[in-house]
């Protein structure tokens, strides 16, 4: 039976009346699920904008040859679209469903510093404003690469300072963010929900929060010395001064290989809630999947230089970093086992959020042996720059990062909306997207084994039939994701109202209150007997 | 440590607080340390 909360609950001190009406509501939003709600409507608007230039990039690479934007706009595109996808779409959608689940999960009627959160929220329209309004300066939008390698990435013009200022803010709102998370996960817990009995949603998110106040810092630091190389006459990257420009590679990896596991580890925390609640059993070795994401984590410190191998380095560097590379695959392999074994004589059902977590297991896992392949010197040594890789991280972030965040969009809006979606269009989703996410992506490796270079315009004809396929896949999988849209506004507006629990087999405290849930979601806590019932571990 | 052992809300809230700003710190000494570490290199 879901929670029942009734006025009488609250003190003024509670805050204890509905929302604002009106934009106040949004601008001076300090409730948990409003600002959620923001974050994912603006990962949502930049998945569709960082997807548009997709499209592009993918449209001109339709055939050889240039035939709709000039090189230098191209290049534009592919540097835009990851800082798009990456600091708008993925890492603000990670943020909205920690903010809106992460309280509901442990009992807590809102994050620990909600005003902050505000503030967390509001600088990214101010921080993309500014890298999209890159596009409009004269010397077009920053183009040397989502890594801003120098000395290419300081040629950039007026657009050059726009990016850093709009990174800065991104890294800030990112940090404030995590340390919400982390505050909120160690004080704010109800009484019986202990560490190792909350949800893997709570503990990976609790991991991604470590990880990126320990990360996010650092590339503030590589861009700030990057401003002050161009504009202060320092020379931290520029032989000519002394400097080091591979210095710049191993600063950008220290903090890019964790970013890498920031993107995933919460969808690994999602797929751990979905996979037991359609296989109607307990999770399998939930303290191995905990251990196993603390382990991908600590191990993401020391692998940074795989990204960097063809710039040369000592043998002994060489063996290390493929070695720490290759030890990830135990810890993810753990996982994967805990799935299947979760999996394993269940009763399954096969309802969207389930069939996208089960691509999740395949896909992610193709991204995870080729990502393995890659740690290898010598072969890396052939594949490094080429379409290989693109596939590789592709594999990993969309069928991985992304599918896990749609399945838990569909996992959880019954529960948000307290109405049910279609559930015969999200499977048309699901399986359009599927079907696309490997006709556009999969031919990417044989392109990169056959030597095709990433991040070009134009190419040798030997690689125009998959770079069509590949194309033709893109413009599927695109079209495809406005069902996504669709589907909860669908829902929103008409959807067949949904119950507390809204999944049989569903476990886990935010199931304990009704759907929606109340404005407040634990005020005051829930009672142990709640909690014991809601507990799944 | 959970809400039962914090019997007064003054005290998670100054929980809260100090947490937060030690996580501020640890996020600011990163940053400033990779920083030194590259003037001390360069």
């Amino acid at each position: 039976m879901a929670h029942e909360h009734t006025a009488d609950n609250h003190t003024h001190d509670d805050h204890a009346h509905g929302p604002a009406h009106g934009w106040r509501r949004w601008v001076y939003a300090t409730n948990h699920k409003d600002i959620g709600t923001m974050y994912l409507i603006f990962a949502c608007v930049m998945f569709f904008v960082g997807g548009f230039m997709a499209m592009i990039i993918r449209a001109e690479l339709f055939q050889p040859g240039l035939q709709i934007v000039e090189p230098q706009f191209f290049n534009s595109m592919t540097t835009m679209h990851a800082l798009v996808m990456i600091f708008g779409a993925v890492m603000p959608a990670w943020t909205g469903l920690a903010n809106w689940m992460i309280p509901m999960q442990v009992g807590a009627p809102d994050m620990a510093l909600p005003r902050l959160n505000n503030f967390s929220f509001w600088l990214l329209p101010f921080a993309f404003t500014l890298l999209l309004g890159t596009l409009f300066t004269p010397s077009g939008a920053p183009a040397g690469g989502w890594t801003l390698y120098p000395p290419l990435s300081l040629q950039g013009g007026d657009s050059f300072p726009m990016a850093i200022f709009a990174i800065h803010l991104m890294g800030a709102s990112s940090i404030l963010g995590s340390i919400n998370v982390v505050v909120t996960i160690m004080n704010m817990r109800a009484p019986g929900v202990g560490l190792l009995n909350m949800p893997l949603f709570c503990w990976s998110w609790l991991i991604t929060a470590y990880l990126l106040i320990a990360t996010m810092p650092v590339l503030a630091g590589a861009v700030t010395m990057l401003l002050t190389d161009h504009f202060f006459a320092t020379s931290f990257f520029s032989a000519s001064g002394g400097g080091d420009p591979v210095m710049f590679q191993h600063i950008f990896w220290f903090f890019g290989h964790p970013e890498v596991y920031i993107l995933i580890l919460p969808a690994f925390g999602i797929i751990s809630e979905i996979i037991p609640t359609f296989s109607r059993k307990p999770l399998f070795g939930y303290d191995a999947m905990v251990y196993a994401t603390a382990a991908i984590a600590f191990l993401s410190f020391i692998v940074w230089a795989h990204h960097m191998f063809t710039v040369g380095m000592p043998l002994a560097g060489q063996l290390f970093f493929t070695l720490s590379t290759m030890m990830i695959s135990i810890p993810t392999g753990v996982k994967v086992f805990n799935w299947t074994a979760t999996l394993w004589k269940g009763s399954l059902s096969f309802e969207t959020p389930m069939l996208f977590a089960l691509s999740f297991l395949f896909l992610f896992t193709i991204g995870g042996f080729s990502g393995l392949m890659l740690a290898i010197v010598p072969a890396d040594f052939q594949y490094h720059d080429t379409y290989f890789v693109v596939a590789h991280f592709h594999y990993v972030l969309v069928p991985g990062a992304i599918f896990a965040i749609m399945a838990g969009v569909y996992y959880w809006l019954p529960k948000w909306t307290g109405r049910m979606y279609d559930e015969k269009l999200g499977k048309w989703h699901f399986w359009l997207s599927t079907i696309f996410v490997n006709v556009l992506f999969f031919p990417q490796h044989f392109l990169g084994l056959a030597g095709m270079p990433r991040r070009i315009p134009d190419y040798s004809v030997q690689f125009a039939d998959w770079n069509m396929v590949s194309s033709l896949g893109a413009f599927g999988f695109g079209l495809s994701q406005l069902l996504l849209p669709y589907i909860i506004w669908k829902c929103v507006k008409g959807g067949v109202k949904s119950t507390g629990r809204v999944w049989e087999g569903a476990h886990g405290l935010e199931w304990e209150l009704s759907s929606p849930p109340p404005y407040h979601s634990w005020d005051p806590p829930p009672s142990r007997e709640l909690v014991a019932r809601g507990v799944q571990h | 440590m959970n809400v039962s052992d914090q019997n007064a809300p003054e005290e998670q809230r100054r929980r809260v607080r100090r947490s937060a700003i030690l996580l501020g710190m640890v996020a600011l000494s990163f940053y400033v340390a990779f920083i030194v570490m590259s003037v001390m290199r360069s």
